[in-house]
């Protein structure tokens, strides 16, 4: 049996706009028998609006009126 | 970090309508049942412990309520959807099938179902992509080794893959994200699934049709029906989630407009409004409030809806299907990581421009592990109350003549309870009414089989109740006291536990109820009867654990109880994996696979 691809396999690439990449590109990563090699950017998203409201939830639950009160 | 830039699509005027109904139905209900049970305490003197209890009840009320509202509205049949168009879809679209640790035999048997299935459904190269996490050296080989199987009996090279990360950092949200920082322009749709997801051909092709007909659509959600549960606790799960899932969930399609659900799996995603969208941050701080985000996929319907994208759960599409825990202590564990995940929303609550649907469904998943605590809450604060409460004082003036006894409010109390019990159980009433007049009892072996099995859930969860009730408030102190439950692997397939194992899982709730037997003994005897059907299920956890672990096996007539759609007209996805797995468990026995893999195709069997 043969050995499967795994992390090796990829070859880095520099990172890209991610623009979509031709049908031919994904073509010739096909024929080589492994993922395209077709990088995107996940730009991470903001979720926590505010120091203050970090320190609000801190001592909701871990300040001395919390459930566990320290 | 980015700003979303499309305008959000605002929720039509008949979804806020049923909303503002629903919201305000549930906590009129919450309201009235708090009033009640302060007119019941306040007959000798209304004590701090006795409003404390009237929180802890209108909170738990409006919660039961809420679910209530979602099974009434869920109740009445959407109109058959029409096909877009029958014409061959085109998107580029990749199925990712994320593994940890799990028996690559059977997943990867999977995978080489769907690949068939597809393939038989369109002429579209559909890719697939296996993306594994797996730690155990062991079965990272026997996954090299089944790959090269599936590759060899599919001709599938080219079109699925295979890749193992070094590091699982971000864990499943994290996999996904790997795959789409490497590859994901190669890529218009990806349909996410889990290791023991099955999907048909047909319905991946359905879905990538209705991505392409609307362009706004960022995720598209459908109904996963549970499948081959063996055990007693897996075949009861799997017919509530057949029988009663379809309603509740149509509730929820009307309510969320454009921002609904993402479950983590069997749901498709476009993938640039997901890369664009859902990258998600380490939020400050260790677990379990900090590190990587626990339940990722709340969160990542979420910031699609802020960036603009639809959202939606299709209750329709048929030939979804996973499978489900088959014991109380696999489910106690997963239920453990969905706590500390929806727990820790509570940091992301407040996050900008997310839409308020978004925050309220936050807020629901909060509330769907504390209420077990406001009930917890509830009980002893009540007990408490009538214990320390002073006796009855019959003559307040000390010149009367004649004693005053407090008007008899047992009348109030009893409607209060039975108003309480009817909220939990109107809406399976309704819905078993529903299958009736519908006709859909017969997809589950007939009206009096169906009939039968709703008795004999109601029954069993009514038992299972109290010791899955606290479990979720073990894991809701354990999250607060800031232990992180990790990630363990899940468990599937069926394992009966013995009574010895089913303790050593929950002795802390024997003791408890235990506890909680003795104080009510000798301080508060005359309520000792409304504390025993909590109290004894905790008692007996273990026998009530080994017991329902019991393999059983699925309904193979169409006539037991139990029985689903599924189990009487099996899909063609899951007779297409047996029959792989059948040949790969004959290939396991070669002695071709033998020789060229000693032992690893069995011994990493987990």
């Amino acid at each position: 049996m043969g050995k499967a691809m795994t992390e090796t396999a990829f070859v880095p690439v520099p990172q890209s706009t991610g623009a979509a990449v031709s049908v031919q590109d994904v073509a010739q990563a096909l024929v080589s028998g492994r993922l395209p090699d077709a990088p995107m950017q996940m730009p991470t998203q903001r979720l926590i609006r505010s120091k203050a409201q970090v320190s609000f939830l801190r001592a909701l639950f871990f300040g001395p009126l919390g459930p566990v009160g320290t | 970090m980015s700003t979303p830039t499309r305008t959000q699509v605002k929720a039509p005027r008949r979804v806020r309508l049923v909303r503002a109904a629903a919201v305000v139905l549930s906590l009129t209900i919450g309201g009235g049942a708090a009033a009640i049970f302060v007119q019941y305490s306040a007959v000798n003197g209304l004590t701090p412990l006795g409003l404390v209890s009237a929180v802890f009840l209108f909170f738990s009320t409006t919660w039961l309520a809420w679910g209530a509202c979602l099974g009434l509205v869920g109740l009445k049949p959407f109109r058959p959807r029409r096909p877009f168009t029958y014409l061959p879809p085109k998107g580029r679209t990749v199925v990712l099938v994320p593994v940890y640790n799990e028996d690559p035999q059977v997943t990867f048997a999977r995978v080489a179902a769907m690949y068939r299935s597809v393939c038989k459904a369109t002429a579209l190269p559909v890719h697939f992509a296996i993306l594994s996490d797996t730690r155990d050296a062991d079965i990272a080989t026997a996954e090299d080794l089944w790959f090269a199987h599936l590759l060899a009996e599919t001709a599938g090279a080219g079109r699925i893959f295979y890749r193992r990360r070094a590091q699982n950092t971000g864990r499943k949200a994290g996999n996904i994200e790997d795959f789409f920082a490497r590859s994901g322009a190669a890529y218009d749709f990806a349909l996410i699934l889990d290791a023991d997801s099955l999907m048909e051909g047909d319905t991946i092709v359905e879905m990538i049709r209705r991505m392409e007909a609307d362009p706004e659509l960022g995720l598209l959600q459908s109904l996963p029906a549970v499948v081959r549960a063996q055990s007693v606790f897996g075949r009861v799960m799997q017919f509530a989630a057949a029988f009663f899932s379809p309603v509740f969930s149509r509730g929820l399609a009307r309510m969320q407009g454009h921002t609904g659900p993402f479950w983590g799996h069997n749901a498709m995603v476009r993938v640039p409004a997901f890369v664009a969208s859902c990258g998600l941050p380490v939020l400050s701080g260790p677990p379990p409030f900090g590190g990587h985000i626990l339940s990722h996929d709340y969160v990542e319907a979420a910031l699609l809806a802020r960036a603009g994208w639809k959202v939606r759960l299709d209750t329709d599409l048929k030939g979804s299907f996973e499978e489900g825990p088959e014991s109380i202590v696999e489910h106690a564990k997963r239920d453990r990581r969905w706590c500390q995940g929806n727990l820790q929303h509570l940091r992301i609550i407040a996050a900008p421009g997310l839409r308020k649907w978004s925050r309220f469904v936050f807020l629901q998943g909060v509330f769907s592990y504390i209420a077990p605590v406001l009930w917890a809450g509830f009980l002893i604060t009540v007990v408490t109350d009538r214990v320390t409460a002073p006796p009855p004082d019959y003559f307040p003036d000390p010149h009367q003549f004649f004693p005053v006894f407090p008007s008899d409010e047992t009348a109030k109390a009893i409607g209060l309870a039975i108003g309480i019990f009817g909220l939990l159980i109107m809406p399976k009433l309704l819905t078993a009414a529903e299958a009736i007049v519908t006709g859909r009892t017969r997809q589950f072996g007939g009206t009096f089989t169906a009939m039968l099995s709703v008795l004999a859930d109601f029954v069993l969860l009514s038992i299972m109740a109290p010791v899955l009730m606290a479990y979720q408030t073990r894991s809701v102190f354990q999250v607060l006291m800031g232990r992180d439950g990790g990630w363990p692997p899940n468990r599937r397939g069926g394992a009966t536990l013995t009574v010895f194992e089913a303790w050593e899982a929950c002795r802390f709730m024997v003791i408890a109820g235990l506890i909680g037997l003795v104080v009510a003994h000798f301080l508060t005897v005359h309520i000792i009867l409304w504390m025993l059907p909590v109290l004894l299920p905790m008692i007996f956890s273990p026998l009530i654990i080994s017991w329902t672990s019991r393999l059983v096996g699925p309904s193979n007539h169409g006539a037991r109880l139990f029985t689903t759609p599924e189990e009487i007209n099996t899909p063609p996805i899951v007779t297409l994996h047996d029959e792989v797995l059948a040949r790969w468990e004959k290939f396991a026995q070669t002695p071709e696979a033998r020789a060229d893999t000693p032992g690893q195709m069995e011994s990493a069997r987990v």
